[in-house]
Formats: structure tokens, sequence, C-alpha cells
């Protein structure tokens, strides 16, 4: 939003520089994004007289332009078309910059002729969008005048953030800005008096408002005499500082209002409003309603579309047709032009939420609506519809005829109890009860004290434009901001000596991280968002995922109940930049719905390793195994054993990625994959105590190489683990050689036997090893002669 | 040496005293300078090997800059006791919206820019959608302790990306519930953590913002340096004192319990620790980019 310095002023001095005021306002109200000094944007600027048009030797369509500037004269090329002998225009000069691109310009020579600046469009001036032609200016300015000064412009306009006001309806304004600031200032405000429009007051208009609950206030004036012009250039000016652009005097007050005091207002053509009656009853006024629009009903806006209304459309109507989307936009069909001489003039207050849905259906949004929406104040109406008529009066632009009202409750101010121990206590320091006072008071709201016991309890009427203030906790944020929140000195709460740590799995999920990363992974964080092709890839069917109704794009149309897809859209990407890599990550699966179709979140663990094309496939697995059998044992103290391909547990796999998956995401090498669903694991890592056995023992090992021959394809895994298992004295077995010859493979292993307690004697360890011996045979291996 | 030699000459000058401290210090001297360092062995070594070729490094992994700098904002509100709870993924309207004192319509809704699924479920688009449950579950406690509990999160929101925003990121939610919450101790909390996390007391500041579930409503800006030596304010945490709707929904009176929450943006928290320009490398798992971490 943005707000006009000069504007301010008509209600409360300011003393302070801009700079300072926007620091004050940020730490007190809202965040000031900034504000542009309109003399320093059109700094360089002149305005200067045309004083000979010739055509450009090498060019038919631009302009040799001799110009005056109040001293000299000055040549100029432009390509304007709208140009003649005498007029006022507005040149800006070499060095300085373009106020609407920051661009700053420089001499030059366009066909070889020389340029010494440039005029302006009105959308090169950054005030408004035409660029047909030239800027025309009066041409009673002199020649030599500053550009800001003549088109008061030496304004200065703040942009203030919206969003941290969105409670506040009475903030959208100057008015409200105002009296922020007198009471950060601690200015008194000045506000207008009220010429009272009471007088005016009669029934011969008529308004029929179905609920209230949607229209709590309908104000209309008629204004017969209405002359149409171009609204007085202050107006014009201040309308434009803060952005809107000009149009004529009656819609140019409506607006003008709006943005000084916060009443959206709206002007109905009266004659166009009647002209549904028929002829001849034409000065007849026609009955004016609220309502909801119906779902078949058809209304075009002033901005020239046409939209299909549906019941979350609140209208207004004539005669019950809808002339106007209420509180959003007017309607075409009654639109102020040259030729108007009566004029309705609606000041009303519509329901915010209903407004909300209005636009939103509509998908129109207006200064207007997200004024609505901020849930205005009844009483505003009045005070929005005094002013016009008081702008319309002074400027001859039309006389106030009558006036309606339909306000079947008016609101009231309300009043909120609030205790100084409520207060201190919140707030966490001493405010001295006359403070507290001044500044609710500078804020426009009353106070009265009452004494019980050691507290105060102060009795605070809320004006009814403060509708955001109805608990004493709103009271404390007006107590507090303004008081300032650098005054209060920061304080640590109390705490007893009690310990906090980790939860088990909260630790165990940081162990699985960095153990993962001390074997050489690296993290990756992937969207929880991703579309049906990224899943296809990946061997997935993204319609049995949830989808989303609103995604930013088809590929962030889903959310995932599988990791793989985003870690191989990973790996396929670092593939191009390296030839071994290993990535993981651990996030959360969407896995399924539970009993109230709530979604279950299940905490993943997917990783890969990335192997060359020519590289080892089976040394890589099992390099990637032993990882996972190094992770189980650190963070689960999990025997290891119980990992690996074709583990019985679905729970955890590892697998090499087969070739179409490769293939689909453009890998050249190999990968190996894994899924560990980490909340199986922490549950397992409970049910281990970390008790065991850590005595050494003091007898020797007698450790045995036997290799053996098996097949190409042949499978070791599981006749180890029967070896394994076959006496208590084999404390392990390890595979130390694997070398592929054409044929077959061989396999050297290392046996450890031992006994804990008494030294082992080959002869106790010869019919051990005889079984060792009979299971390889049994199994097909050949056993090689040592 | 040499002057060494020279100041043991001069010892029997001095008084006893002086001798024998002296003389210490003259041994310790000795002893430090005739001292062998590694480098100086190689001229007598045979073995073959060039000590000027470079090491060879472990293939060592590295963890997300985002787990890191998580991990450290845990610890600090750890110290400070705060227990921690995850935040879900996605989530229900009432736990997101209504238990937060947003009413169906309200404009604060907007702001929000959430996502929807086809049942209506909402990918969180802010932590505070666990405030309902962690309140509700202190009320049903004995509540002989204060509430503290953090909450990280991974949060969605839609915005289209560019170099400064994303439809994801991260936040860590603080809930603290206790007859000693007030602004002085909520600012005095954000205040702790902020110079515990950069290391050095930050300029901050505090300015006023609104959100429905708190109030009053209050935003954390901290000065942060450029490489170049600029400064510039950035918003980093909103807070508040926690709105009486929203502990009463949670069962909680709001004439008996008063509490404060804020939400950090965890993504400016890392960029800012690193000097990082463009937040979309966070999503992207580009190798160049997360060794450096």
């Amino acid at each position: 939003m943005k707000i006009s310095l000069n504007w301010l002023k008509d209600f409360v001095d300011i003393k302070i520089s801009p700079s300072d005021l926007a620091e004050q306002v940020s730490l007190k109200l809202t965040e000031v994004e900034g504000f542009t000094d309109q003399s320093q944007k059109y700094d360089g600027i002149i305005c200067v007289r045309i004083e000979e048009l010739k055509r450009h030797p090498n060019s038919d369509h631009l302009w040799r332009v001799l110009v005056f500037d109040g001293v000299g004269e000055k040549h100029i090329v432009c390509g304007a078309q709208n140009l003649a002998v005498g007029q006022i225009v507005p040149l800006l000069t070499v060095g300085n910059k373009v106020p609407k691109t920051g661009e700053t310009l420089k001499e030059a020579v366009i066909r070889g002729e020389k340029s010494e600046g440039m005029l302006c469009s009105a959308r090169e001036l950054d005030l408004g969008e035409d660029h047909s032609g030239i800027f025309i200016l009066n041409d009673k300015i002199k020649p030599g005048t500053v550009f800001s000064e003549a088109f008061g412009l030496d304004d200065v306009v703040f942009e203030i953030e919206n969003k941290a006001l969105t409670h506040r309806g009475d903030c959208f304004s100057h008015l409200g800005i105002a009296r922020e600031i007198s009471a950060i200032a601690k200015t008194p405000l000045r506000e207008r008096s009220n010429s009272s429009i009471r007088q005016f007051v009669n029934s011969s208009i008529s308004i029929n408002i179905e609920n209230s609950k949607d229209c709590a206030r309908y104000m209309a004036a008629k204004v017969t005499k209405v002359k149409i012009s171009p609204a007085p250039e202050y107006v014009q000016q201040r309308l434009t500082a803060c952005g809107m652009r000009p149009i004529n005097n009656i819609v140019d007050f409506t607006n003008y209002v709006m943005l000084e005091l916060g009443q959206p207002l709206h002007a109905f053509d009266l004659e166009k409003l009647s002209s549904n009656i028929g002829r001849g009853t034409m000065h007849r006024a026609p009955t004016l309603g609220v309502r909801k629009a119906h779902d078949d009903e058809i209304l075009t806006t002033l901005d020239g579309n046409t939209h299909k209304l549906s019941t979350d459309n609140l209208v207004i109507t004539s005669n019950n047709t809808p002339v106007a989307v209420a509180g959003v936009m007017g309607g075409a069909s009654s639109e102020i032009d040259e030729t108007t001489t009566e004029i309705i003039i609606e000041a009303a207050n519509f329901d915010h939420f209903s407004i909300r849905r209005s636009s939103r259906t509509l998908g129109v949004r207006t200064e207007a609506s997200m004024r609505y929406e901020k849930n205005l104040d009844p009483n505003l109406a009045e005070l929005g519809l005094t002013r016009i008529l008081e702008l319309i009066k002074e400027n001859g632009a039309g006389e106030c005829e009558e006036i309606v009202d339909e306000y079947p409750s008016p609101t009231k101010p309300i009043k909120i109890d609030i205790s100084s121990r409520f207060i201190n206590e919140r707030i966490g320091v001493e405010i001295d009860p006359k403070d507290v006072v001044t500044i609710l008071n500078s804020l426009g709201l009353t106070t009265s004290q009452n004494k019980k016991g050691p507290e105060i309890v102060f009795g605070v009427t809320i004006p009814t434009f403060r509708k955001d203030l109805t608990i004493p906790e709103d009271l404390i944020e007006e107590i507090a901001r303004i008081y300032g929140y650098q005054n209060i000195t920061p304080q640590l709460p109390f705490r007893t000596l009690q310990p906090i740590r980790l939860t088990t799995s909260q630790e165990e999920e940081r162990l699985v991280k960095t153990t993962l990363k001390e074997l050489g992974y690296h993290e990756v964080y992937s969207y929880s968002f991703i579309g049906k092709a990224l899943a296809k890839k990946a061997g997935l069917d993204a319609e049995l995922m949830m989808e989303i109704v609103n995604p930013l794009s088809p590929e962030l149309k889903y959310i995932r109940n599988d990791l793989f897809p985003g870690l191989l859209e990973k790996i396929a990407l670092n593939s191009h930049y390296n030839d071994h890599f290993k990535l993981f990550e651990v996030g959360k699966e969407l896995i399924s719905r539970g009993d109230d179709n709530t979604p279950v979140e299940r905490l993943t663990l997917v990783g890969g390793a990335y192997v060359k094309p020519d590289e080892d496939l089976e040394g890589a697995f099992r390099a990637v195994k032993g990882d996972l059998e190094t992770l189980f044992s650190i963070v689960a103290h999990i025997n290891p054993r119980i990992v690996g391909a074709g583990s019985p547990s679905p729970l955890r796999k590892l697998f090499v990625a087969d070739p179409k998956l490769r293939a689909n995401f453009g890998l050249k090498g190999n990968l190996i994959l894994f899924k560990i669903y980490l909340d199986e694991v922490f549950r397992a890592r409970h049910a281990s105590p970390l008790q065991g056995k850590y005595d050494v023992s003091t007898t020797m090992p007698i450790i045995e190489d036997i290799s053996f021959y098996v097949e190409l394809t042949g499978k070791v895994g599981p006749v180890l683990e029967e070896i394994k298992k076959l006496s208590p004295l084999i404390k392990s077995v390890g595979v130390f050689d694997v070398y592929k010859e054409k044929t077959k493979k061989s396999i050297a292993v290392k046996i450890t036997y031992q006994d804990d307690k008494t030294q082992l004697s080959d002869k106790e360890v010869a019919p051990v090893r005889n079984k060792v011996l009979t299971i390889l045979t049994k199994a097909g291996f050949e056993v090689r002669k040592s | 040496m040499d002057e060494l030699a020279k100041l043991l000459k001069e010892l029997p000058n001095l008084s006893p005293a002086e001798k024998k401290a002296t003389g210490l210090r003259i041994k310790a001297l000795k002893a430090e300078l005739s001292k062998t360092s590694p480098q100086d062995v190689k001229s007598d070594s045979k073995v073959d090997v060039d000590e000027t070729l470079p090491g060879i490094k472990p293939n060592l992994g590295t963890l997300h800059p985002i787990t890191q700098m998580k991990e450290l904002a845990e610890d600090i509100f750890l110290n400070m006791g705060f227990r921690i709870v995850e935040a879900v993924e996605v989530d229900n309207d009432y736990n997101h919206f209504t238990a937060l004192n947003f009413p169906e319509g309200h404009p604060a809704r907007d702001s929000w820019d959430t996502f929807k699924t086809t049942e209506d479920f909402l990918p969180i688009a802010h932590t505070s959608t666990m405030q309902n449950r962690i309140l509700k579950e202190y009320a049903k406690s004995d509540k002989s302790n204060n509430l503290r509990v953090i909450i990280p999160g991974k949060c969605f929101r839609y915005e289209a990306t560019d170099a400064v925003h994303e439809h994801t990121f991260y936040q860590i939610e603080g809930i603290y519930v206790g007859a000693d919450a007030s602004l002085a101790t909520l600012i005095g909390v954000l205040a702790t953590f902020v110079n515990t996390y950069y290391g050095y007391k930050i300029p901050y500041k505090i300015q006023p913002t609104y959100f429905p579930f708190v109030e009053p409503g209050l935003e954390m800006l901290v000065q942060h340096t450029r490489p170049d030596g600029s400064k510039k304010w950035l918003e980093l945490i909103p807070s508040g004192m926690i709105h009486p709707n929203v502990l009463k929904e949670a069962d909680l009176d709001p004439l008996k319990y008063k509490g404060f929450a804020w939400a950090i943006g965890l993504d400016r928290l890392v960029m800012l620790k690193y000097g990082l320009s463009d937040i979309r490398e966070f999503h992207k798992g580009d190798l160049r980019f997360l060794k450096q971490f």
C-alpha cells in the first residue's frame, strides 16, 4: 500500500525525516518496505516550450524539435506524433534517470542528429500506462520550471507492507496511518470536522437488503446537476502518487475518499440505472437492492470482463437487475461518462467473509474488495459519504439532493476491562499506569480507571473503527508496541535442572546419518512432490499417491510414497560429473491411510552407490552390503548377518538396479540401491540391550584358510551360514578372496576356531574341520588341496 | 646456542635465587632448541617415499547443510530445556488452520498459500500445525513443568521458485507455556538463540506483525552483514504470545495458562550462515554443491 507524506500531513504534523518515520512505523506498526522521494525521482526533468518542429532529414517518422528551457535552446530528436509548436512538455536532460526504468539518459546521436535530452511520455514518467505520445503539460507553466514542482510531485511516497495489517481495516487509509503516527510520535491528530449530512436523509430512494448479515449498512446519496470534468490537480496528483489512475472528477473523488479514509465508494449513473424502468419514467429513482446473485446471472464489470455469477457473489441490484458486484467492482452498464448528469453514490458496509468469497470466486481483487475483506466499520460509511459530498460541493461538481441510510442495527463501541497486573505479567515489565492511559488515548481509545486492591483496572472503550480489538490480549499489543518492544528488557524463563536429551529414535536418526557420512555417503534432500513421469521412470504408479489439487506444475502433482524417484534423479544428475559416488536421503514416505483416511508417514532411508560400467559389480555390491552391515551394527547392534540380498524382511531391501531402471535414468554405470524403514531399525535396537560379552579371550585361535571352486552362478552365502552354525568352536567365517576364472570362481575363506575358556588343539578341531569339508562338498563345491 | 652459552657464563654474577630460576629457564630453552623435528630427519632417510606428493584423503561423505544447521539449532534449544517433536508433512485443515484461530473464510488463510490434496489434506505450510496437538497433550498432563517443545519440519507453500523463493522449506517451531511467559521472556529466548547460533551478539530488532494464532504478534529481524561489509535487516523469526483462542481450543484455560510460540525459517538461517545466494541448490542434490559443507 502506498501512502503519501503530504496527504498524511493533512492529519498530523510530521517533523522527522522520511527515513526516521519509516523506521518508527516499522518498529511500532508494520514494515515500511521503502519510500520514494518523488522530487529525486524526477531530478533533471524540466518543463520546456516547443519553439520549432521539423522533420528529421534522415527519417520520415522522427522530428527535430527545438525547445526553450527558460535559459537557452536545445535540440531534441523525438518520434512522438502529438507535438505542436507552443506546447509545454517535460524534458529529461542528459545524465539523469528515466523515472520509470531508472536508466540514465546519455547524449545520443540519432540518425546523424544530436539529441540533447528526451521528451517523456506518461509511462516514462511513471505516471500511467500511456505511451502513445509525449505527456503534454498545462501551457501556463513557464519554460524552465522544475517538473516535479510544476506537477506537484514534491511528495514522499511510502510503501507499506499489508500483511501485518490483515486485521487492521482502519489502517488502509491515510487517516488510519496518520492516527498511528500521532500515537507513535505523540503529536495530536487533526480529525476532519464532520459537517452533518443528516439533513439530506430522506426515504424516497428505497433500498432492499436481503440479509443484513451480508450488508450491515447501505447509504446512498443522490447527486444532481453533475458536471463531469477532470478532478482538481491535487486530487489527481495524490491518486497518481498512490498508484491510481485519474479518470474524471466523480470517479477520482470516490477513490480519493477511499485512500483518505478507507471507505470504498461507488458512483452509479442514475439515468443508466433507471433505463431498465422504461422511457418516460427516467427521473424516478430505481429501487436498489443488496442480495446474493442467482446462479444464472451475468454481469459485465467496469473492466470490460463478463462474469457468470453464483450465490457466492453479493450483488447490488437496480430493480432487481444486478448492476454491481457488491464491494468488488461496479457494472459497466451504469458507468459514469462525460454525459452523466445524475448519480447515486454508494457508501456501504459489506460483510468481510462475503466479499472475500465473492472476490475469490470471480478471481477479481480490487482496492475496494481488499478493504472490505478487512472487516470495515459501518460507521465509516457515513464519514466517507460526508467527505465525498464535501468534495463534490467544493468543486462545483454537483448538488446532493437526498440521502438514504439503511442501517438496521448500528455498531456501538465496546468496552474491555484490563488490569495493570494482566498488562505487566504479559509484557514482562512494569508499565506506569499513566503511560498505559497515554498510549491508549493516543490511539483514539478512551479509558476509565478503578482501583481494585493493589491493582488498577482500566475500563477501555473501543471506538468502532478498531474492530480488531475485542479481548484484553489485543490491548496488550497496543500498549506494548507503542511502549516499544525495544524498551522491554529481555529475560530468560526459569527452569529446573532437569536435563533434556533427544529421544532414542532422534538420537538414532542422527547416528544413522553420521555413520553414513563416515562411510562416504552424501546426504541429499528431495521434494516431497513428484510427477507422473518421474514416478513412471522409477517403476511407480503416481495414481496411487496423494494428489495435489493446485500443483505448481505437473512435476509436483503427487506426494511421494517412495523416496527412490528423488534419489534416482539425483544419481542421474551426478553421474554426469562423477563415476563413483554414494548418496542417501532420510525422509518420509506417505505410505498409506489411517482409520480416518489420515496419511501415515513412514521415516525411510534410501541410498545408492553408483559405479563405473567397467567396475567389478560384485565387489561394489559387497562394499555397499558391508556399509549396511556396519551401519546396522553401529546403530542397532543388530547381528549384521540379517542384512543382505534376498533377506526375508521386506523392510530392508538391497539390490542391484536392473538395466531398465538404469536406462530410464540414463545411467551408463551400475547402481546398487537400498531402502530401510528406520522405525523398524529403531524398534530392533530397543529390543537389544547394550550388555554383551566384552571380555577378551586369553586362548589362541586356530586359523585355517580353505579355498574351493564354485560354479560362476553359485551362491556361497547360505553355505557359509551353515558352516557358522556348525559348531560353537567356529568363531568366524570370512571370505578373503574371490577369483573368477572362465568357467568357475575360486573362493578363499578364513575359518577361525576358538574356545574362550580352553586352548584348542588340532585334534579337537579336526572333526569340525571334516564336517566343514563335508558341507562344502555336499554343496557341490570343489575343495582345492592346499 | 652460542647466545645461551654466553648467558650461562653470566650466571655466577646473579643472586642465588635468580641463579636458580635463570638456570632453569636456560636449560628449558636449550632442550627446546636441540629438539629435532621430523623434517630434519629426511636427509638421513633411505626409505623410498616421495613426501612431496599430495595426501590421499579418505572418502568421507557429507551431511546436508540444512541437517547440520538443524542439529545445531536443535542442540541450542535442547540445552535451554526444550524437547524435540517432529512435525508431520501432511495434515488436516483443523490442525493447520481452525485450531489456530483461523476461522473458515478468514483472509489470513490467503497469505499461507497452501497446497491441498484431493482429500482436503494440506501439505503443511507452517510447523504451527503441530501446536494444537502439543498443547492438548500438555493439557492432559499434570502440568507440573513448563511446556518447552521445538518442532522442526518440512513445509510447503504455493510459491514459484527462484533464487530466493522455494515451495519447499524448513521451519523450527517453538512452544513455551509457563507462568513466566511474557514478551520479555519471549524476546529473551529468541535473542539467546540467535546469539548462540551466530556465536556473537548479533544486532536484532523486534517489529509488530500479525498472525491469527498469536496476540501480540512479533517479528524478529537480525542485522546481516554481507561479505562486502554492507548491512541489511532480515526478517528471521516470526513469533508471539499464543492467542487465547488457541489455548482454549487445546483445553487450556487462557486465564490460567499463557505461552509464546515462534517459527524459525531454517533455510534462511543456513543461507545467512554460509552466505548462500541460491535457495534452489538445497533440493538439487548436486555433489559439486554438497561436498563443500
